[in-house]
């Protein structure tokens, strides 16, 4: 078990991003400690459409394959989206990074298990898909090794969280808003 | 006549979809395969000017749309009716509050004349639940306006960022085979 929640991870990783780095976020407390850990522009945060965002992400990546592309997701909506990993296994972009934040549980609903918590193997599931770079990630230390990218993406990373405390914030903005905010960034 | 395309030989109707999508600015086209849409694929399989994804199911695709636009990127989508119907939280959830320009080619199930009866109710849902969801739609119905056709749905998409759906009728197209 790691040592990290679910705060922290998202934290975590988000400082490893780089100034250009893109970030999206699944529905709740995903997008909420994203959004908690700092708010970018270039950050673009669901707040529907469970197991969407990876699929957000791939389409990003698509739009600017020169910047890295990094996806919190849940273990809980990876799970209603696995044709969506199979995608991004058949058109493998280089610079998409999928962060599985595993906690077992359907945290924003209620903490009800998820199939993980009852031996689903994300791990596999990404493998099974083709993609090829997978990793388990237990210390801040191996989060941040894994998510250097080198182009060599898709890369997929699995990290066991806790529920952790503490209040996340929400972004205050509309999705459009968002949206637009993320555009400009990424024109200028 | 035909379009050939290495060997197969391809309706008009798909080359005019492409040259209209093309003409919009359409770079990224996302599909889930379909018989009537197929010929269309096939066809953007071929076109350097585009990249063209298979998504595993339609609100997928909704989702890499979505991506795409945030992006900057001109995308559309080809899909069946009945992945409308997969699509509908995508669309309400994402894809109308973040205003994602996304022109969809439809191609309709459960239309007069469709001989799979499971597809007629929600077939014959389609255009309510569009209106429900303010999603304007034109249907392709002569060969020789639909590259145009295809364009302005494509163009009011991406000047809206919205929604705009263009169906292929049975009309255009000769309907599904099965």
């Amino acid at each position: 078990m790691t040592g990290m929640t679910k705060g922290e991870a998202i934290a975590h990783a988000s400082g490893q991003l780089g100034s250009d780095g893109v970030a999206v976020s699944a529905l709740g407390y995903a997008s909420w400690w994203l959004f908690t850990a700092g708010d970018r522009d270039l950050n673009l945060y669901l707040k529907g459409s469970m197991g969407l965002a990876t699929s957000v992400g791939f389409g990003l990546a698509l739009a600017h394959p020169g910047r890295d592309v990094v996806v919190f997701e849940g273990d809980g909506s990876l799970l209603m989206n696995l044709g969506g990993l199979t995608t991004i296994g058949a058109y493998g972009p280089s610079n998409l990074t999928i962060i599985a934040l595993d906690d077992r549980a359907y945290e924003t609903t209620g903490r009800q298990s998820t199939h993980t918590g009852r031996g689903a193997d994300l791990l596999g599931l990404a493998a099974a898909s083709g993609i090829e770079a997978s990793s388990r990630a237990e210390t801040p230390e191996q989060l941040a090794e894994y998510m250097r990218m080198n182009g060599a993406g898709p890369r997929f990373v699995v990290v066991p969280v806790t529920q952790g405390s503490g209040t996340p914030k929400r972004y205050p903005g509309s999705p459009h808003q968002n949206l637009l905010r993320l555009r400009w960034a990424l024109s200028g | 006549m035909p379009v050939n395309s290495r060997q197969q030989t391809h309706p008009l109707y798909a080359q005019a979809v492409i040259d209209g999508l093309h003409r919009a600015g359409a770079t990224v086209l996302i599909h889930v395969p379909d018989s009537i849409l197929a010929p269309i694929i096939a066809l953007a399989e071929e076109d350097d000017r585009f990249l063209v994804i298979n998504a595993s199911r339609e609100e997928e695709a909704f989702g890499i749309a979505a991506g795409v636009s945030a992006g900057g990127g001109r995308t559309a989508l080809l899909i069946q009716a009945s992945g409308l119907g997969n699509s509908l939280n995508a669309l309400g959830s994402m894809v109308l509050p973040f205003r994602v320009a996304v022109p969809v080619i439809l191609s309709p199930r459960g239309e007069i004349g469709d001989r799979n009866w499971a597809q007629v109710a929600f077939g014959s849902a389609v255009p309510a639940i569009l209106d429900l969801l303010s999603i304007q739609s034109l249907d392709l119905v002569d060969e020789r306006q639909v590259a145009d056709a295809v364009f302005t749905a494509a163009d009011s998409a991406y000047r809206w960022n919205w929604v705009v759906v263009a169906t292929l009728t049975r009309a255009l197209t000769g309907g599904a085979n099965e």
